[in-house]
């Protein structure tokens, strides 16, 4: 029995992993209607990051993924404005390829320079600690920070699309570029601000990512079936509905993963078939796609 | 110098003529309408004014300069607000965000917006829009709808203010309340352009009238000075 | 005005075949036939060569037809690359089929397996639906890496009685006068030449029919077409699961080829997907001339710059998006439309005959 209970546990907590992985997929196919082929990559190239940092300056990965956190918003805003806004307008193929070239770049890029070796953000004692909480059952320190993190940043974009001037823009941008052009918005920098907003929460993800397990350059496109994963489970258009979705397809993971540890990743594709066939705009959808 | 001038605009979509060299003035202070039939290229015309098609530099001019070919973003910060056709809000914004966006180029223009239209501004033309300040814009009636779309134009506080068929789908009296806000507007000392199918309620408001007809002019002149003949013949042609 | 005069009459016709296409039509059979006997002369390496030319061309002309005519952008084809290639393995290790025979079965099971998968995937749009079809060969792979009979995650290989069970075998070491494992690669070579002209020929089949037409419409304006009565869905339905039988067929020939087989080469995005779109774009995307080209650039490609490893990668994923922005029509878009030419002609004319000049209209 505690082996179920520990795997719900265990589940929920992935999924704020996951939760993490999408919530930057769902930010940009809100705002701009592009789908980053290469996402999961940036989230490895952001963790590759960290690392850079965290050994070149001698820094706990929680303090060196504060100093990434604008680097990669500039690679973002970079990335977007120069290259990716080319790619958009009614034809869906540029900017699918251009992502997919992207992932490819990105990924041979990184054993270019890195190798093909593991790597992991190290941080100390808070790697393996744990909070028991009573019938045999504890949960990982890193794990919850990582859910709570994955809340905190639903709620930060939640703030920043609802409470703010750039996610009045980002809405209104979404809704019709047009009109939104007629409002004296730029939406060559709304874009380009939304992909950098993204690569911040890709920088967060990836910190947990690295510290939760080891990573190397080709891990990027499991990332992104994940992230993708979990936006449709939960929903296109909310960010709440990411959170969830993430966290069903965590806990699908984990369950598969008691029954047999060789299905774990089955068991999270299979449920997302199954949520697709049944629900196919998902959960707890929001926008009016 | 007119405060706004075409001088041989022309414009295309795609392969097609949409405009075929218009000559066209606005002075300051002036209202001028549009009127012409369904596809005579009204709509594309204000759209050519505002930037959503680009057109030769030269061929618009405001106060002279050459703005022709600027992109929509920039035109709005030079004053030339757009109320496009079908109201078009933002339907993930509510009425009173709708209204705040519209601020958003002058907003970046300087620490604040000058000028004369403010929210409260706009709320004293519109008070309905105040009431449902916070509901989401789809639950509004055409109305109100287009009530909202003006206001939001107007938060850019635009020296010209181009109206795109503001009467289309609203019933008569609403028609009315609509247009009753245009005198406080042009009290503020902005200049308007109407593109309208409604005849009686363009030539109520105008000091000019153009017609167009197939993406040519074919009329223009005083309202009173122009025949039901004169604007028969421009408007359907011969 | 002449009231009651009738213009002159008018014929018309619908025409596909220029000059230029008849021609290349002629040329196009006697390259054939140089094919065919090609290993009469050709040494191993450029029989090798050649098989994995054909097959990536086929592949390319399959994901062509998919993304660039019916609009389906799947980056989920290796499902059923790897999905032949485990069939053809499974039929002859252990069903004792006839590789041959076991071809065109991966074939038919491919298509089976196509039409649910593709009510499952079709929910989905756009870049959605390009993802779906990733995850998707994702579970295929997932799922045949747990048959340990065929190897589990690491795979298996074929044996000598099966990959030598190709009949004609013997025939062409006796003609030929060359030994097994050479005549094991013409066999493979004649197949895959065999597979290819196949694939192009069905592929240009479809085009030139109405579901060809349709699919031009499709492509070009999807809300249109539906208005006018093309019933998208049964179309889109039909090409998928087509592209999917030729694509486990060549599936099967590849592995037949190879010889060895594990759930992460057969189901290789890389390999699969990534090269395929490659030469699809780099060649032009929508035409079934681009793909040849591409084919042949991406062979040449391969062949002196796979050494350069991750450097190689780099530069097909940068020469892709350059492409992509800046040729998105490809190479052989850039050479049709300056010089106004087409290869295989699917697309339509409309020609006008010259009017009746006795039936002039007098006043």
């Amino acid at each position: 029995m505690t082996g179920w209970i520990d795997a719900l546990i265990q589940g929920v907590l992935l999924g704020g992993l996951y939760a993490l992985f999408a919530a930057g997929l769902s930010l940009i196919f809100g705002v701009m209607r592009l789908v980053n082929l290469a996402h999961g990559d940036l989230i490895v190239l952001a963790a590759f990051v960290i690392l850079v940092v965290a050994e070149r300056l001698g820094l706990d990965p929680f303090v060196a993924v504060v100093i990434a956190l604008p680097i990669l918003f500039v690679i973002g805003f970079a990335l977007q404005y120069v290259l990716l806004n080319r790619t958009l307008g009614r034809d869906l193929l540029p900017p699918l390829l251009v992502t997919f070239g992207l992932s490819i770049i990105i990924q041979n890029g990184l054993l270019q320079i890195f190798s093909a070796d593991s790597e992991r953000l190290r941080s100390g004692a808070i790697e393996t600690a744990s909070l028991p909480l009573g019938g045999g059952i504890a949960v990982g320190v890193v794990p919850l920070l990582t859910l709570l993190s994955a809340i905190a940043v639903v709620v930060m974009l939640n703030l920043i699309f609802y409470r703010t001037p750039i996610g009045r823009a980002f809405r209104a941008t979404s809704d019709d570029l047009e009109v939104a052009q007629l409002m004296g918005i730029d939406h060559r920098q709304i874009f380009a601000s939304a992909m950098g907003l993204a690569f911040v929460v890709a920088a967060i993800a990836a910190l947990y990512l690295g510290l939760r397990a080891n990573f190397d350059p080709t891990i990027g496109p499991a990332r992104l079936l994940y992230a993708f994963e979990a936006v449709i489970i939960g929903g296109l258009g909310s960010f709440w509905g990411t959170l969830a979705g993430g966290v069903i397809l965590g806990l699908a993971q984990t369950i598969g993963a008691r029954i047999d540890p060789e299905w774990q990743i089955l068991s999270g594709h299979l449920a997302f078939l199954a949520v697709l066939v049944m629900r196919p705009r998902g959960l707890f959808p929001r926008a009016l796609d | 110098m007119p405060l706004l001038e075409t001088r041989n605009l022309t414009a295309f979509y795609g392969d097609f003529q949409a405009l075929y060299g218009i000559d066209m003035m606005l002075d300051k202070g002036e209202t001028v309408a549009i009127i012409g039939a369904n596809g005579a290229g009204k709509s594309t015309f204000l759209k050519a004014v505002a930037g959503l098609i680009r057109s030769a530099s030269d061929s618009v001019l405001l106060d002279g300069a050459p703005i022709g070919a600027k992109p929509a973003a920039e035109i709005v910060k030079l004053g030339i607000a757009l109320v496009p056709e079908g109201r078009r809000l933002f339907p993930s914004l509510t009425v009173e965000e709708n209204l705040l966006i519209g601020a958003h180029g002058r907003k970046m223009q300087g620490p604040k917006i000058i000028g004369p239209w403010t929210l409260d501004r706009v709320y004293s033309l519109f008070p309905i829009l105040k009431e449902r300040r916070s509901q989401a814009t789809p639950t509004l009636s055409g109305g109100q709808q287009q009530m909202a779309a003006i206001g939001r134009a107007l938060m850019s506080n635009p020296r010209i203010l181009l109206c795109d068929e503001i009467s289309l789908g609203l019933a008569p009296i609403i028609i009315a309340d609509v247009y009753a806000a245009l005198p406080q507007i042009k009290a503020e000392g902005t200049s308007v352009v109407l593109v309208e199918q409604d005849i009686v309620q363009a030539m109520k408001v105008s000091d000019r009238v153009y017609c167009f007809q197939e993406g040519q002019l074919s009329l223009t002149g005083r309202p009173r000075e122009l025949t039901r003949d004169q604007i028969h013949r421009a408007y359907f042609g011969s | 005005m002449n009231g009651g005069a009738a213009g002159p009459a008018q014929s018309y016709r619908i025409e596909t075949a220029g000059r230029v296409s008849r021609l290349v039509a002629v040329i196009g059979c006697v390259a054939l036939l140089g094919l065919v006997l090609l290993p009469l002369f050709a040494g191993r390496y450029m029989i090798q060569d050649l098989i994995f030319l054909f097959y990536m061309l086929a592949l390319a002309q399959c994901w062509n037809l998919l993304a660039g005519y019916t609009g389906l952008i799947s980056v989920g084809q290796q499902a059923f690359v790897g999905l032949g290639g485990y069939l053809l393995f499974g039929l002859t290790l252990l069903g004792g089929i006839n590789p041959l025979l076991a071809i065109p079965i991966a074939g038919l099971v491919s298509a089976a397996l196509a039409l649910p998968t593709a009510l499952i995937v079709f929910r989905l749009r756009g870049a959605y639906f390009a993802i779906g079809t990733w995850v998707v060969a994702e579970v295929y792979r997932l799922v045949f890496a747990q048959f340990k009979a065929l190897g589990g995650g690491t795979g298996t290989s074929l044996s000598p009685s099966v990959t030598s069970g190709v009949p004609g075998i013997e025939w062409i070491k006796a003609m030929l006068d060359v030994r097994t494992p050479a005549a094991r690669d013409i066999a493979s070579y004649w197949l895959a030449l065999a597979l290819m002209a196949a694939t192009v020929a069905l592929v240009y089949l479809i085009l030139r029919s109405r579901q060809g037409l349709a699919l031009g419409a499709i492509r070009d304006h999807e809300d249109a077409a539906a208005g006018l009565g093309v019933d998208i869905v049964r179309i889109k339905l039909v090409v998928y699961v087509a592209v999917a039988a030729m694509t486990g067929m060549i599936g099967a020939l590849i592995y037949l080829q190879k010889a060895r087989i594990s759930p992460d080469a057969a189901f290789s995005v890389l390999d699969w997907t990534a090269y395929v779109i490659f030469i699809t774009v780099i060649g032009g995307i929508g035409t079934m001339e681009g793909p040849a080209i591409g084919a042949i650039i991406f062979y040449l490609m391969q062949r002196y710059l796979a050494d350069f490893g991750a450097w190689y990668l780099i530069l097909l994923g940068t020469l892709g998006i350059l492409v992509m922005l800046l040729a998105p029509k490809g190479l052989w878009g850039l050479v049709a439309e300056r010089y106004d030419l087409t290869l295989f002609p699917t697309r339509r004319r409309l020609v006008i005959e010259a009017a009746d000049s006795k039936r002039d209209a007098r006043s």
